[in-house]
């Protein structure tokens, strides 16, 4: 003989009360879920933000190679040196200054280093002197010295050949040169 | 035939070692409570609904916590529950179908009266099984009152069936089975010349109100000999009550009858 069962047991049905908090349960998931996707996505947005920010930074703190010089560049910066050199105000010192018994022979300009040399042939010293204080006047030197300096002078005496000593018109002059210094500022070539 | 004593069940999960098992006996006309084999109530009802609703509610009341329910082993004397053979039936398609043809039989062959709940032991369209039926309104009772008084039934079955467990536990082989309640009497019966082909219960049914000793040994004698049962595999159980002098709700076992003597 087989066991007989006959179990009348009622099936478990869920109440009110259980089915309240299964819900509530299930509510409380969603939401503590969501609040924790929420959270994430926030987290995450913080982070690439600080992220972003931390790359930013640093890309403006990079410090650039420096960049290789053009072919050309040498020729540009003599031609900005050249373009830059005081050629008109020393050629206007030159004019405003000139006098009888000082007579510019040779204009040596150098616009590489800005000097001028300035060959003249003057007949005595005194008015080599008057006319190295009428082009200094007004046109001082960075520094507030006058500009055009004496280099060398041969006085009269000196008549051995190949000295600076000439004959001009007849009237023995002496030769002198003068020099100064023109150098502007040469423009920036750097961007 | 010589009378056999049946130990309380063993599978039923309510074993007589357990102190805290609270267990309810409902018959048609009497019922009661025990709490770890001592008797709490026993009292006579009209209506088995109304005794259940009470001791529930005492049950409930005493043992019930806010955050857990009291638990309990409810049994049914055979006149509640009632078993019958169903079947075969051709043309079923499922269980529930099954059930619903079962729960329609069910009054016609077991005497309850009104709509029934049933249960099947097996499938009933190849052979007969047995099928228990109880009174559904008795069964919307049980459901409703374990809601109400906060009871959780363990189990809901016949004591006959706790008792047939007993007596399987004891003598596997056997296959003439009888249980004698106050309300009831209840017999199951195996043949053991039944081919392997058609193996199954020959008999189950239970006769309420109980017969008397008479009745039920002529009974016992004609099933034996009927269906070629050995005396040894004939097993007889009487559940008995408080208020008949015993000392335990449904107890099954002990020696049938218990006062009388035995059925030879």
């Amino acid at each position: 003989m087989k066991r007989v069962e006959a179990q009348f047991k009622p099936v478990w049905r869920p109440t009110r009360m259980a089915l309240g908090g299964l819900a509530f349960l299930a509510l409380a998931t969603v939401v503590a879920v969501g609040v924790v996707v929420w959270e994430r996505g926030r987290i995450a947005s913080l982070q690439s933000r600080v992220a972003q920010l931390t790359t930013d930074r640093s890309a403006s703190s990079t410090q650039w190679a420096p960049r290789p010089a053009p072919p050309y560049d040498a020729s540009a910066r003599q031609f900005l040196r050249e373009r830059a050199a005081g050629w008109a105000p020393m050629l206007r010192t030159l004019e405003s200054g000139a006098m009888v018994g000082v007579t510019p022979t040779s204009v040596d300009f150098n616009a590489q280093d800005g000097v001028a040399r300035v060959r003249l042939a003057y007949v005595n010293s005194e008015v080599l002197l008057d006319y190295l204080e009428r082009i200094n006047e007004g046109v001082p030197d960075a520094r507030g010295r006058p500009r055009w300096v004496l280099v060398e002078a041969h006085d009269d005496n000196d008549r051995s050949p190949g000295s600076a000593t000439q004959l001009t018109e007849g009237r023995v002059q002496a030769i002198a040169t003068i020099q100064s210094v023109w150098l502007a500022e040469p423009p920036s070539l750097n961007r | 035939m010589s009378p056999r004593a049946i130990r309380p069940r063993t599978r039923s999960g309510a074993s007589s070692g357990a102190s805290e098992v609270i267990e309810v006996y409902i018959g048609m006309r009497s019922g009661g409570w025990t709490l770890g084999g001592q008797t709490q109530a026993w009292e006579a009802h009209e209506v088995p609904g109304q005794g259940l609703e009470r001791w529930a509610r005492d049950i409930g009341q005493r043992h019930g916590r806010p955050w857990r329910k009291a638990r309990a082993d409810l049994w049914l004397s055979g006149g509640l529950a009632r078993p019958f053979l169903f079947g075969p039936v051709a043309g079923i398609k499922g269980w529930q179908e099954a059930e619903v043809v079962a729960a329609a039989a069910a009054p016609e062959w077991t005497g309850l009266a009104g709509p029934c709940r049933v249960h099947l032991e097996a499938w009933p369209g190849e052979a007969s099984t047995v099928c228990t039926a109880l009174d559904a309104s008795l069964s919307d009772a049980i459901e409703s009152t374990a809601r109400a008084c906060r009871i959780t039934w363990r189990n809901v079955r016949p004591r006959w069936a706790v008792a047939l467990d007993a007596a399987l536990g004891k003598r596997p082989s056997t296959a003439l089975f009888a249980v004698s309640e106050e309300d009831a009497f209840t017999l199951l019966c195996e043949s053991t010349s039944s081919s392997p082909a058609s193996p199954g219960m020959s008999v189950a049914a239970t006769y309420s109100p109980a017969l008397d000793e008479a009745e039920a040994r002529a009974l016992w004698h004609r099933m034996r000999i009927s269906f070629g049962v050995e005396d040894h595999d004939a097993v007889q159980a009487h559940v008995s009550t408080p208020g008949q002098g015993m000392s335990m709700l449904p107890e099954p076992g002990g020696s049938w009858p218990p006062a009388t003597g035995a059925m030879t």
